[in-house]
């Protein structure tokens, strides 16, 4: 058989559609998948926003009520606590502008949409990369403040009635880089190495 | 871009360019629970990017793109989790087979053919197989023209030769 006969024999299918679509369940197939696509990346940074926002908000709104007079290493360690997480939020809501412009440079191509997905996966993993940097830097800092506005010193801090804070501490460092490593390895990385595999067989035809 | 503006888009280019989605999923998915998941996963895609729809291209062109691309990503994710595959939800079901379609055994032959070759060939061999030029191809997949015609002789050449071998 000729490529002519193939393409006579593929052409007779299009008389002839394989399935029937029932479009009243499409729609609710695609409504339902739609949630947590792209949407769970946009998801995810406004809620850091948001978390960072409240925790300073929420601990200077307490300082603000509670306090009957207030020295000012309080009022400065509360003015600190609101700069550290509009830093850290800025850096957050910058980012995602970056990542949300930077999308729009790809080339309306299969090729495109390879680079795309591969720049979606980096922004992803150095995200992940760094979160310590803008997000659990900043809530130790901003903790650590609070700590400070309440006046309590560093051997108070090891005393018996707060001494459960620590162990508790180091377990979440540890399930923080647990999860962090789980992440990366079994979901960003494989896929960041499957979009390149694809994009090089496209490229060139020589990656398996 | 309105939401029923969107709806009304989608509705349409998947009433009149369905076919090329039945191809693709066809293609790239090879049984009936995976086709209806490949199916969904394609049509929501095409809902996604209706509105970054530049007009740049024609319709089936974009939408063989979309489809071409999302078979792709899936068809990668889908042999990670074979091992695992959770049955589809009863409501989930989309596509049910058209019973009159008379069956060719030569093109279920074409069929197993284009599935036995890599994820970019087998896009290749589609756009080919359904009448686009090397211009159009190129333009699709974001490759040289030339790149192309080397991938579509060595597509042509290998179904050449299997034709022969399984006369």
């Amino acid at each position: 058989m000729d490529f002519k006969e193939m393409k006579v024999i593929w052409d007779s299918q299009n008389d002839q559609p394989l399935y029937a679509v029932d479009q009243e369940a499409l729609h609710a197939s695609v409504r339902r998948r739609g949630l947590c696509i792209e949407k769970c990346v946009n998801i995810f940074e406004i809620f850091m926003i948001v978390i960072l926002m409240a925790i300073a908000a929420i601990l200077v709104g307490k300082r603000l009520f509670d306090e009957q007079t207030y020295q000012p290493y309080q009022i400065v360690a509360s003015a600190m606590m609101l700069v550290v997480a509009g830093c850290a939020a800025m850096h957050v809501a910058i980012g995602r502008f970056r990542r949300r412009r930077s999308e729009q440079r790809f080339e309306s191509s299969l090729m495109g949409d390879l680079n795309k997905a591969i720049s979606q996966v980096d922004y992803q993993i150095d995200r992940l990369k760094s979160f310590h940097w803008w997000f659990i830097l900043p809530v130790a800092l901003i903790t650590a403040l609070n700590f400070a506005a309440k006046g309590v010193t560093v051997a108070e801090l090891f005393d018996s009635t707060r001494i459960w804070i620590w162990p508790l501490f180091a377990a979440s460092i540890v399930v923080y880089y647990l999860a962090i490593h789980v992440e990366l390895r079994h979901i960003h990385l494989p896929r960041k190495r499957n979009l390149e595999s694809l994009r090089d067989k496209l490229a060139n035809g020589t990656a398996g | 871009m309105k939401k029923a503006q969107q709806q009304h888009i989608f509705e349409r280019w998947l009433s009149e360019h369905q076919g090329l989605l039945f191809k693709v999923v066809r293609a790239y998915a090879f049984n009936d629970h995976d086709r209806e998941d490949l199916f969904q996963e394609i049509s929501l895609q095409i809902w996604d990017s209706i509105p970054n729809f530049k007009q740049q291209s024609a319709v089936t062109t974009w939408m063989y793109r979309v489809a071409l691309y999302s078979a792709m990503a899936w068809s990668k994710k889908e042999r990670k989790h074979q091992d695992k595959k959770q049955p589809l939800h009863t409501s989930e079901h989309v596509l049910s087979s058209n019973v009159s379609q008379a069956k060719d055994p030569r093109l279920d032959w074409l069929y197993e053919q284009i599935a036995n070759l890599d994820e970019i060939e087998r896009s290749l061999t589609l756009l080919l197989l359904d009448g686009f030029s090397y211009r159009e191809m190129s333009k699709a997949l974001g490759i040289s023209e030339s790149n192309v015609g080397v991938k579509i002789n060595r597509i042509k050449k290998h179904l050449a030769s299997k034709s022969f071998e399984d006369r």
